[in-house]
């Protein structure tokens, strides 16, 4: 067994929602503080990916260690993973404070500590003084951003991003994404980033994984993905020909 | 203006015959008789009887969003195998005539029964079968809303450390609670107005206040006592529905929509297959069985297993004028069941849409709260008020239609609109008011915007409404024995009339006239949630 | 814009209402009148222009379309039926509507209803000439507003294998149905909500007497209160004691003794050549009530002279003999012959047990309350 932060040993996993695919015999192992890109074209299995790591789909096969622990049967809500949807999904009840603060009440965090907290998560993203803004009334990049911030306020051990700038436009997504890039290594945390878009990941990740037809492909640093795709379908994904 | 057309038909065709009626019994000679006031308010039975119909009512509710509530997340959440065929088949206890359904339940809970256990004559049969009733209220209603909430919100919750009754309680509750209000309160309406479960199972110990209202009109003629108690039921009946209006409107959430199909998925873990199973088995038992008790004696004849009831059908018993041929029978109920469906679709259409308004705050006026507690008022009021209530108003020209057919589907509008418009009002409500300002800006008209914006969004919730509907007028009994012609009965009252005669034969039709209207109910709503507009993703 | 709809809405609504407050209240006119007779030579009169008769009838009302059909091409009359529930609902339904009825015959209410109808001037006065071939039991209305057509009779029927397989004699009296060896055995349907219900109440009271005391130690109250003890079972109506409840026959239930009528017996027969001692039911004789169905023409019908000529239809050879079958009751114009099965398995009830109609009418509310208070 390595000494790897998160390792997936050989999973596999069967169908998810109507269109997802099946995920072959994965295994991939992330250092502690790494960015890791998980880039495929849509149907790839790049989701169903994050959604086995944040344990919402089981793993038919292998098993999955974060930090240490199998964690391949923990229920979802004890395995401390932040997951951030590219719809957001920010509670349509509940103005921005409360999303912001939903983890923190879950965990049982005090209320003046969680109002502190919640203050803070919220500066670091830029949203000061947006906490009893209702959610309805946000534009795209603040949705974002509040998702975003949710997603930081428990501290999790490890942050999964599903195309989180997906329904954002070109000038705001590449202006966030290096801002996204900056706050994470900041704060040490470990991640994986799931895009389709070749540029975001190149700019955003340490390691790259491509993901075709439910298996890794290819696992490597920008640098030398860039200089010798493996297959042909992963030169084609680079935007090469 | 949208509210003119339904709240002019709600006053011609009920408030009219029911204010008539009550004055009949409290003016009877032109001058007002308030004597009846005081008798029934000294009468002790009357207070108890209110008491008990309070209360039953109240466990009714809670027990069915109880046992409903699983099944509507079953629906909204799991696909498996049969569902489409499940979610029609939910409707079948709706059209099922009374008195068929409770034979069949005693035929397990009664002296003699299946299950060994003798209920008939408690509080708890009179539950069992109200659960029975309306489980599909609360599982369509609720289910339909539901099945639109984005899972990923659940498991953004999830992710974010909360275990699952949270996330249910956090934020799938919020969610729903104004469609849960909704259902509710039309599962109180219906179990405050019980009749025929009261009677037949609740043996003579429990009486409801339509019991006392049918007796003291039908068979006493004491219009003085009966329009009091009339009112009394009126009373009470907007008392909650001013308390169940003002919870759902307070609750109500704007949220994005989900198309149900994106929303659904397979069970995954044994916990979710557990859910799946256990729900199912819970369905399997309450409906099942009492079912297939009912086709199980449709096929055993004196004879033997076989068609033989069915066969009877057809045999003329030497050409009696109480003999309609079934196929006749299904053709009267379904030409009654779409006239009634069409009124109540297009009144329910607009009256919704006069409730909800632009959707914007100041939209939700003290004109429109009050247009939504009146519409709900006839499913709180006793069928035989309203039955009795036409006689005398629509005796003269040019509203002579006593005895005329239209009145029957116009009776089934009637009951059938509150369902439409509880099915349409929040789901126009839950219409992000900025797709609306979208559409025009766009340069759409109004009623563009309400053709091409919220028809398709509430598309669903109209499948829904058009099955109720149409479900409702199928198995309606207590108005259509009053106003049918006896040469073009409903399928419920042939059912009614071979029920009325001793035999083997008689009750053998009546069982198979029930399976032919279980099997017509399931294929009909079947087509209609095929025709159902396609989920919210699409456009 | 709205709020003044609404307004106004309401302001027609009440105005309509007034309005009608007050027609019905100037409705109301006491004058009784009379149909004349109506039989050419003793047959039915021929209408030369057609006319549509509306027959108010209950829900268990039928008869052969090809007797009807001979009535329409006799006399170029159209029937139209018109059913407004059961035979109290439809009977108060016409009490409601007096003076501007829905139709212009109604057909079906017995003598527990007739008090009511008599009292509320619901009828004009029409004395058939073929009520000559009427038995006089049944001819009870003096007013000559109420023409007999049918009657029947409430009995106890009981399940005979259940008794046979228990090995004990079939119960002929009222006095076995408080036998110890019935316990929980019987069931009878609320005379509140019922009318077989309430003719066996009846029965009792015209039985063991006591019908003139108000107290609850009335004789008849007695014998309730004996069968209370024995665990007699009561239910809201006869398709409940019937079906769900009886143990013969088609029933469904567990219990041996039910009220029912003695023309069910010959329904739960389908091989007619089974011996009458065989038969599935059989009826408790003494416990028998009779109840007799009655026919009048509405006052203010629209076709009044129509209305006399279905009446004497009613009791013409063919509708008459047309009536075991249909309805399972027997015609009142004597010697009008029986069907085989009905006259095979229904037992002759010589004497059934009745009260004077004007009896019941004064005394129903209390007997009934009485009986309540027993029982609930």
């Amino acid at each position: 067994m390595s000494s790897s932060y998160l390792a997936l040993n050989h999973v596999s996993a069967r169908h998810d929602r109507n269109e997802d695919p099946t995920l072959h015999n994965i295994s991939v192992d992330v250092e502690a503080g790494e960015v890791i890109g998980v880039l495929g074209s849509s149907g790839s299995g790049k989701t169903t990916l994050l959604r086995v790591i944040a344990g919402l789909h089981n793993a038919s096969e292998g098993s999955i260690i974060l930090d240490g622990v199998d964690i391949t049967t923990t229920p979802t809500h004890l395995r401390g993973v932040g997951l951030m949807f590219q719809e957001h999904a920010l509670f349509p009840h509940l103005n921005v404070s409360d999303n912001v603060a939903f983890g923190l009440r879950m965990a049982k965090v005090p209320k003046p500590e969680r109002s502190i907290r919640v203050v803070e998560v919220l500066e670091l993203v830029g949203l000061t003084d947006f906490g009893t803004r209702d959610v309805a009334s946000l534009s795209g990049g603040e949705r974002q951003r509040v998702a975003l911030a949710r997603t930081l306020a428990p501290s999790p051990r490890l942050l999964l991003l599903d195309e989180p700038m997906g329904s954002l436009d070109r000038v705001l997504r590449d202006h966030l994404v290096s801002e996204l890039r900056e706050l994470i290594v900041d704060l040490g945390l470990t991640a994986l980033y799931v895009t389709h878009d070749r540029s975001e990941a190149f700019a955003l990740a340490d390691r790259i994984a491509v993901l075709d037809e439910g298996a890794v492909v290819q696992f490597d640093t920008p640098g030398v993905l860039d200089a010798s795709p493996a297959t042909e379908h992963v030169s084609r994904l680079l935007g090469h020909r | 203006m949208a509210a003119a057309p339904p709240l002019l038909f709600l006053a011609v065709f009920f408030a009219w015959p029911v204010v008539a009626i009550i004055l009949r019994g409290l003016r009877p000679d032109g001058a007002w008789d308030l004597a009846a006031f005081g008798e029934v308010v000294a009468d002790s039975t009357i207070r108890r009887v209110l008491w008990f119909t309070i209360w039953e009512s109240i466990a009714s509710t809670v027990l069915c969003l109880l046992f409903a509530l699983p099944g509507a997340a079953l629906f909204a959440r799991y696909r498996f195998p049969g569902k489409k065929l499940l979610w029609s088949a939910l409707l079948v206890p709706f059209v099922l005539p009374t008195v068929v359904v409770a034979v069949s339940l005693l035929g397990i809970i009664g002296s003699g029964g299946l299950s060994g256990v003798n209920l008939s004559g408690t509080v708890w049969a009179i539950l069992i079968a109200h659960v029975f009733f309306n489980y599909a209220v609360v599982v369509r209603t609720v289910g339909s809303t539901w099945s639109t909430i984005d899972p990923r919100l659940e498991e953004s919750a999830r992710a974010l450390g909360a275990r699952p009754w949270r996330v249910f309680a956090e934020v799938t509750w919020p969610l729903i609670r104004s469609s849960v209000a909704a259902a509710s309160s039309i599962v109180f309406l219906f179990s405050f107005t019980s009749f025929g479960i009261v009677l037949i199972l609740g043996g003579i110990s429990h009486r409801t206040l339509e019991v006392e209202i049918y007796d003291q009109t039908a068979k006493f003629l004491q219009l003085d006592v009966a329009a009091v108690l009339a009112l009394l039921q009126l009373l009470v009946v907007v008392i909650i529905l001013l308390w169940f209006g003002r919870s759902q409107r307070r609750r109500s959430v704007l949220f994005d929509q989900r198309s149900a199909t994106e929303t659904e998925q397979p069970a995954g873990t044994p916990r979710q297959k557990w859910f799946i199973r256990s729900n199912l088995m819970f369905i399997a038992l309450l409906f099942g069985t009492p079912l297939m008790v009912l086709v199980v004696r449709s096929f055993s004849t004196p004879e033997g297993w076989g068609f033989g009831f069915y066969r009877a059908l057809t045999d003329s018993r030497g050409g009696s004028t109480s003999f309609v041929p079934p196929v006749d029978a299904i053709g009267n109920s379904l030409m009654f069941a779409s006239i009634a469906t069409a009124i109540a679709l297009v009144l329910g259409l607009c009256a919704a849409w006069a409730i909800v308004g632009d959707g914007s705050a100041h939209s939700d006026t003290r004109f429109s709260r009050w247009t939504d507690t009146a519409l709900m008022i006839p499913l709180g009021t006793s069928a035989v008020t309203v039955g009795f209530g036409f006689l005398i108003v629509f005796d003269e020209p040019p509203l002579n239609l006593r005895s005329s057919l239209w009145l029957i589907p116009i009776a089934h509008a009637v009951v059938a609109l509150p369902f439409v418009v509880r099915l349409l009002a929040p789901a126009l409500r839950s219409i992000d008011p900025r797709l609306r300002e979208a559409a025009a800006t766009l340069g759409a008209s109004p009623r563009r915007v309400w053709l091409s914006v919220e028809v398709p969004i509430v598309g669903r919730a109209l499948a829904a409404a058009a099955g109720f509907a149409f479900a409702i007028s199928l198995g309606e009994f207590g108005a259509t024995a009053f106003l049918i012609r006896p040469d073009r009965p409903t399928m419920p009252i042939a059912i009614y009339r071979a029920l009325g005669r001793p035999g083997e034969y008689n009750f053998g039709q009546a069982m198979a006239m029930s399976t032919i209207l279980m099997l017509l109910t399931v294929v009909v709503m079947l087509v209609i949630d095929r025709f159902r507009p396609a989920g919210v993703s699409e456009f | 814009m709205r709020r003044l709809i609404a307004a106004g809405l309401l302001g027609l609504t009440v105005f309509a209402l007034s309005v009608l407050g007050s027609s019905c209240a100037s409705e109301k006119s006491e004058t009784s009148s009379s149909v004349s007779p109506v039989l050419v030579n003793g047959s039915l009169p021929r209408f030369e222009e057609s006319v549509t008769l509306r027959v108010m009838t209950h829900d268990s009302f039928a008869v052969s379309q090809s007797v009807l059909d001979e009535f329409e091409s006799a006399t170029n009359v159209r029937v139209e039926l018109i059913s407004s529930g059961d035979a109290v609902a439809m009977t108060n339904a016409a009490i409601l509507t007096a003076g501007n009825p829905v139709a212009d015959v109604i057909f079906g209410f017995d003598e527990n209803l007739l008090g009511s109808v008599l009292r509320s001037n619901l009828l004009q006065q029409f004395r058939a000439e073929r009520l000559e071939g009427v038995d006089s039991v049944f001819v009870i209305d003096d007013s000559g507003m109420a023409t007999p057509i049918d009657h029947g009779n409430v009995c106890v029927n009981f399940d005979r294998g259940a008794f046979s397989k228990a090995g004990l004699p079939v119960p002929s009296t009222f006095d076995a149905l408080i036998d110890p060896s019935v316990k929980n055995d019987f069931v009878v349907e609320d005379p509140s909500t019922s009318t077989p219900g309430l003719a066996f109440m009846l029965a009792t009271i015209a039985k063991f007497g006591g019908g003139d005391d108000a107290t609850t130690g009335a004789a008849w109250l007695n014998y309730w209160k004996q069968l209370k003890a024995n665990g007699v079972s009561i239910v809201d109506s006869w398709e409940t004691a019937y079906y769900a409840t009886f143990s013969g026959g088609s029933g469904k239930g567990d219990r041996p003794l039910v009220v029912s009528y003695a023309s069910s017996p010959p329904a739960e027969v389908s091989d007619t050549t089974l011996p009458v001692d065989q038969s599935p039911t059989g009826v408790v004789t003494e416990t028998c009530y009779r109840q007799t169905e009655f026919a009048g023409i509405l006052r203010g019908a629209s076709q009044p002279q129509a209305a006399a000529a279905f009446i004497e239809f009613m009791l013409g050879g063919s509708f008459q003999a047309d009536v075991p079958g249909q309805m399972y009751v027997y015609p009142v114009v004597t010697g009008t012959p029986l069907p085989d099965t009905f006259a095979k398995y229904t037992a002759p009830v010589e004497a059934p047990l009745a009260l004077p109609y004007s009896e019941v009418a004064a005394n129903r509310e209390r007997w009934i309350s009485q009986w309540s208070a027993l029982f609930r």
